[in-house]
């Protein structure tokens, strides 16, 4: 026999209109949007006030390919917000290819600024070198640890998905999953403007 | 204790008559380095986000309850 408390809380959570975890969630990405906030306003510091930027004798950074990179991050917002879209259709055959096609984008912009790394660093723009190699490697790096932790999510999500544990109805984790991983994807655009132009 | 707050406030009044840079230094310290327009759009950068934030999420809340 099902208690009254028990029938008390199922309804609790079908009336529910916000799903905590998502609120967590949302908390946890303003806590990040103040860190990153942070460290681009003391970024400002340097960029905007009239000494030489970049400092004399720094390598130049690679625009093209972080460029090209962008658009693969974009891209792959563009594809997680399509994977959602066609599952709450109720096509998980195109659902679970947009998804693997998202998380293969997240590796790719993740390889691509790896390999811009080292050749920067055998270009001799190491975080100890100055102001500019600290700051550069620590918003892009903190930037990309974060697409680091969203790729591991969607990976979390895909294995998730191919085990049946999402339906067009009930997909909490891929909304927490996009949601976070829409975040990362907004992001770059304003880092990468700003620290490479 | 009349006396001595009277004391310290009479030696500060004078310090800061007789060496007015000393006083002045915050000001002085803005102007002096290079980086004071940085500074300035950082600050500016920085003021409004918790507001922004804040109206964002109390926006979201409402529109989803």
């Amino acid at each position: 026999m099902v208690s009254k408390a028990a029938v008390m809380t199922q309804k609790l959570k079908a009336d529910r209109k916000i799903e905590p975890a998502m609120l967590g969630l949302l908390l946890f990405i303003v806590v990040e949007i103040m860190f990153f906030a942070g460290l681009i306003s003391a970024f400002l510091v340097f960029r905007l006030s009239p000494v030489q930027w970049p400092p004399a004798g720094q390598p130049r950074l690679p625009i093209e390919v972080t460029a090209i990179n962008t658009v693969v991050l974009l891209l792959s917002g563009f594809t997680f917000y399509k994977a959602i879209k066609v599952l709450r259709e109720g096509k998980k055959g195109l659902y679970l290819s947009l998804l693997s096609f998202t998380a293969l984008l997240g590796i790719l912009f993740l390889t691509t600024q790896g390999y811009e790394w080292i050749q920067l660093v055998k270009f001799g723009l190491s975080v100890s070198s100055n102001v500019y190699g600290g700051f550069f490697y620590a918003l892009v790096g903190m930037h990309g640890f974060h697409v680091f932790g969203g790729v591991l999510a969607l990976l979390w999500v895909l294995v998730r998905s191919l085990m049946g544990a999402y339906s067009p109805k009930h997909h909490l984790g891929v909304d927490l999953c996009r949601t976070y991983w829409f975040f990362v994807v907004g992001l770059w655009p304003i880092l990468f403007v700003l620290i490479y132009f | 204790m009349n006396k001595l707050t009277n004391t310290l406030t009479l030696v500060l009044v004078m310090w800061m008559v007789l060496a007015p840079v000393a006083v002045w230094a915050c000001p002085l310290c803005v102007n002096a380095t290079p980086y004071k327009d940085g500074l300035l759009w950082a600050v500016g950068l920085l003021i409004p986000v918790p507001f922004i934030l804040a109206y964002l999420m109390y926006g979201w809340i409402r529109r989803a309850a």
